[in-house]
């Protein structure tokens, strides 16, 4: 009895963790072949094809947490208020366009997806590939659980790149030659990033 | 004792005498092969310069091969079918050569714009010169705009272009150097030497047959061969072949020379042989020790011969005048009279080079400490080589019965005594006013060390640098290699945490175990200075062409619709680029691990304005204070570098042995004339001569470098022999009357004569070398031609008027 219930107790303890790793590859399928559609969609103007991949990936991505990423414990710690405000406004917009840009590049190829991977407790990763011509390349999409319990995307490493090590280096590097203001200004100016 | 040695000796046992040194040469002989030449980069280096350690290891941390590049120019337009298609089969044909490791041609580089297409489709699939879907109107516009290939691959009037043949890397000659680098043991250095003996004659016969692939594709094409490896190579060539040529026209017309003035067989006949012998001699001596021949040293044979001829020469007018002044005496009484009254100059003016001489080993500078070794032992065979076979050759042959008077067939010397008896303050004044005015001129001399200045513009090496500088960015290689600071590691502060910063120190530490990753190393604070390195570094004119990670940015750049690539998209090209372009683009100009980077340029040795030392400070100068850099961030490498480290030295050196010498000379002419009038005056008389030579040097714009940097040694060896000898015999003519004048009038017509023929046979010997294909020989020529000049000028008229005006000795 004492072990029909332990089998129980850990089947439904894995029963539930599997469904949020399936929930999420489900998700993630699921928008990726709406997303391509909508690239493929030669009819659609480009701006409105950008809003609606933002109306479709805005719920999948923690922009705000990235943000603070980006800029490093000690860098984000150190700004007031209004500044972290500030740079939240500039960097969503950035950031959003960035990855826009990216996957308007890779709008023939196919995408094939492996099961989501727990590999801690708040954190799971999706192992996805781009299928090109001659080669099989990684996209991995980096998943925590918030406060509210809810596993939203913080990372998106790329062929072995990840888009916030990437804006940690660069933002840490700005920020040493210029005050946060000067940075925020060439931020937000800077449409190419 | 020296008389009684003559006597019982030599004189009476002349054919032991002689066969014993016979078969002493002979031995020697044997170890002739033994010499080698040695003119690479290697010799040409500082020994312990940290300029030297730094560029190995620069050039082994970055992907750099050796390579020579072929200028192909060809009559048609060059990307004509007809060229295209002679291009394929010259690289075939050198692409087959097994010391071949690639060969890279306009043919092979990828193209990104001919037409332009989607990034993601170029990298799966970059097309060449001879893809089927390239269009040749545009791969010529890209040819030229492209950051990589304008000015590098193509030149700028698109009507030549570079065939860049990359060598295999000849491993076992690194670990060889590598290893006797480290431990300096004789053994690693035999093994070093052996191998580069072999490595030498391989690479020079490998040239050959590069040589050979152009010449058969030579008839729709104009080809020139350049590269380092090539100048090297074709130094070798020039010095071993002057050697061979001029040195022996030098010796037929010495020969015609001895016999106009001399007008006997055996006055031709000992002075060559005895040369001959003291040549082969010391040449072997060298052999046995292991010496090498540099570019620096190479003149050894030359100064030899000046010493020995002028010893000898000396001699045998010195003999003629017994014979005539004295001839009831018996030929061997004769000679021992001779040899012993010159013996003792001899000795002194020998010993006095040779102090000048082994100053040179205080410069610092192996090719410079060599020639010090080398000539001092030279002169010291030749010294025992003339006064053991000399007298020994002299009395096997016969008393001549010809009575031959100087003073009626020359009138020169006696014009000198003239001319001094009558115009000494003049002749003063002269003096001193040519030694200002050279003085004068001394401070233009230019330290430069110009490769393509070494060759006439006829020869095939001076016009293949040429096409190379004008055309396809420049010929010596400069580095500039740039430290990046190390980062920081992130502090960690002891603050008050709460639930959420917990949580940004699990993502932060997430972060910091990947941050080091070799992709995210192209930050754009990074870029930003390479950017900026590499504009100055374009902007300076003496540069030919720059090529370092700037330009692959550059590059990037024009292919992202003219948007620098952003740190995202560059950790992107790291990760993704084929290795094989990797090992063109990356490689060469980054190092990760040392985090730094490396600007690779080349500088056009044509340019006549380019000043090199100060170029390089400039450039380090600049990078400091006008762009921001640090200090020891900044390093210049790799050959420009080194040779102009070595220039500096030897210039340092040259002042410092001067000085050197010049004290050596003051200590030695006290102690032969002990008097301090008389060894200021010899000073006086000595310092003219080199002071006109660089005078004339700074004039003519002749730049003092490695091959030039000798003369002032020559200059001296020649001067202080000249002045002995008349000293010496000054001496000896005064304490017969003690009247200046008349003193002075015996010498002029005596050892005068014997310093006029010396002078007058070696200068129009020396003259020949002005027709050498390779200008130091020309210019060591016409150099030594002026200090013969200078020298026996200003011994036969400053000497004697600066004696008639201080009046030295007592009566």
């Amino acid at each position: 009895m004492k072990s029909f219930l332990m089998i129980l107790i850990f089947g439904v303890f894995f029963t539930l963790h599997a469904n949020v790793e399936d929930d999420i590859t489900n998700m993630i399928v699921q928008n990726s072949e709406k997303v391509t559609s909508i690239l493929k969609d030669k009819s659609m103007p480009k701006a409105e094809q950008d809003k609606e991949i933002v109306r479709l990936v805005d719920p999948l991505f923690d922009f705000y947490l990235m943000g603070k990423l980006c800029l490093g414990k000690t860098i984000y710690t150190s700004l007031t208020k209004k500044q972290k405000s500030e740079f939240h406004v500039v960097f969503n917009r950035k950031i959003k366009e960035s990855y826009i840009n990216k996957l308007h590049l890779y709008t023939d190829e196919k995408l094939e997806f492996e099961k989501a991977k727990r590999i801690r407790k708040t954190r799971i990763t999706l192992l996805s590939y781009l299928i090109t011509k001659t080669e099989k390349k990684p996209v991995i999409y980096k998943f925590y659980e918030n406060d509210e319990k809810k596993w939203l995307i913080y990372d998106v490493d790329i062929f072995g790149v990840s888009i916030v090590q990437t804006y940690r280096n660069q933002f840490s590097a700005a920020l040493k030659t210029k005050s946060f203001e000067q940075f925020l200004e060439e931020l937000d100016k800077d449409k190419s990033q | 004792m020296i008389e009684n040695f003559y006597k019982n000796r030599i004189i009476k046992f002349p054919k032991i005498t002689l066969f014993v040194l016979f078969c002493i040469v002979t031995f020697l002989a044997f170890y002739i092969p033994r010499l080698s030449v040695d003119a690479s980069a290697e010799t040409l280096l500082l020994e312990n310069d940290k300029d030297l350690i730094y560029t190995r290891e620069i050039n082994s941390r970055y992907d750099a091969p050796d390579f020579l590049v072929i200028t192909y120019t060809p009559d048609a337009p060059l990307l004509s079918e007809k060229s295209l298609k002679n291009l394929k089969s010259l690289k075939k044909d050198l692409q087959s050569l097994n010391f071949v490791d690639n060969v890279v041609s306009i043919l092979d580089v990828p193209l990104f714009k001919s037409p332009s297409k989607p990034l993601k489709e170029l990298i799966q699939n970059i097309p060449t010169l001879e893809s089927n879907s390239t269009d040749r109107n545009l791969a010529k516009a890209e040819f030229l705009s492209n950051p990589i290939y304008k000015n590098n691959l193509v030149g700028k009037d698109f009507i030549t272009t570079a065939v860049v043949v990359n060598l295999k890397e000849d491993k076992r000659y690194k670990t060889l150097l590598d290893k006797k680098n480290a431990t300096k043991k004789a053994s690693d250095i035999k093994a070093f030497k052996d191998y580069r003996e072999i490595q030498r004659a391989r690479e020079h016969l490998n040239l050959q047959e590069i040589r050979d692939v152009m010449q058969k594709h030579s008839y729709d094409a104009q080809l020139f061969l350049g590269g380092v490896d090539m100048i090297a190579d074709d130094m070798i060539t020039y010095v071993k072949s002057d050697i061979k040529t001029y040195g022996s026209i030098v010796l037929v017309i010495l020969l015609l020379m001895l016999y106009i003035v001399f007008r006997e067989l055996k006055w031709v006949v000992i002075p060559i042989v005895i040369s001959t012998a003291s040549i082969v001699a010391s040449t072997g001596l060298f052999g046995l020790l292991g010496f090498e021949v540099t570019v620096v040293s190479s003149n050894f044979i030359s100064l030899q011969l000046i010493v020995t001829i002028s010893i000898i020469i000396h001699l045998m007018v010195r003999y003629r005048e017994l014979f005539i002044t004295r001839n009831e005496l018996s030929q061997e009484e004769l000679i021992l009279q001779t040899v012993t009254s010159i013996l003792k100059p001899s000795f002194f003016a020998i010993i006095t080079t040779i102090a000048g001489f082994s100053s040179l080993v205080f410069s610092g500078i192996l090719p410079v400490i060599m020639l010090g070794w080398m000539m001092s032992l030279a002169i010291t065979v030749s010294l025992i080589v003339i006064f053991l076979s000399f007298p020994a050759m002299l009395v096997l042959m016969k008393k001549s019965d010809k009575k031959v008077y100087f003073k009626t067939r020359v009138s020169l010397t006696a014009l000198c005594s003239h001319l001094v008896e009558k115009h000494k303050k003049s002749v003063v004044f002269f003096s001193m006013l040519i030694f200002g005015i050279s003085i004068l001129y001394t401070f233009d001399i230019r330290v430069e060390n110009s490769f393509i200045n070494y060759f006439k513009k006829s020869t095939e090496i001076y016009k293949g640098m040429e096409v190379i500088d004008r055309s396809l960015g420049g010929t010596t290689p400069l580095d500039v290699i740039i430290d990046f600071p190390k980062p920081k590691d992130t502090p960690k502060k002891t603050v008050k945490k709460n639930a959420t910063e917990d949580e940004f120190d699990e993502f932060e530490d997430e972060y910091n175990a990947i941050k080091n990753q070799n992709q995210y190393w192209f930050s754009a604070d990074k870029m930003d200075v390479v950017r900026k390195v590499h504009s100055y570094l374009e902007s300076i004119p003496e540069i030919g062409k720059v090529l370092s990670l700037g330009s692959v940015l550059e590059l990037g750049r024009s292919l992202n619709d003219n948007k620098d690539l952003d740190d995202f998209a560059l950790a992107m090209l790291y990760n993704e680029l084929p290795q094989r372009f990797r090992k063109i683009v990356l490689s060469p100009y980054v190092n990760i691990k040392a985090n730094q980077v490396r600007f690779s340029m080349r500088i056009v040795d044509s340019n006549p304005k380019l000043k090199r030392d100060r170029l390089l400070k400039k450039i380090k100068y600049d990078l400091v204070h006008k762009l921001g850099l640090k200090k020891e961030n900044v390093h210049l490498s790799n050959l420009m570098v080194l040779y102009n480290n070595m220039l500096q030295s030897l210039f340092n050196s040259q002042i410092k042995t001067l000085g050197l010498m010049l004290v050596l000379l003051g200590i030695v002419f006290f102690i032969l004339f002990r008097s301090w009038k008389v060894m200021l005056i010899a000073m006086i008389v000595n310092v003219i001569p080199i002071s006109l030579i660089f005078g004339v040097m700074g004039y003519l714009d002749i730049p003092l470098d490695m091959m030039s940097i000798t003369i002032a040694s020559i200059a001296i060896g020649i001067a202080v022999d000249d002045t002995i000898h008349y000293l010496h015999r000054y001496k000896k003519e005064y304490a017969k009357d003690h009247d200046y004048v008349q003193a002075m009038k015996r010498s002029h017509q005596s050892v005068g004569y014997a310093m006029y023929y010396t002078s007058i046979t070696i200068m129009i010997g020396f003259l020949v070398l002005v027709l050498s294909e390779f200008t130091p020989t020309i210019y060591f020529g016409l150099l030594t031609v002026l200090a013969m000049f200078s020298a026996l000028v200003t011994d036969l008229l400053l000497l004697p008027a600066l004696l008639l005006l201080v009046k030295p000795y007592k009566k």
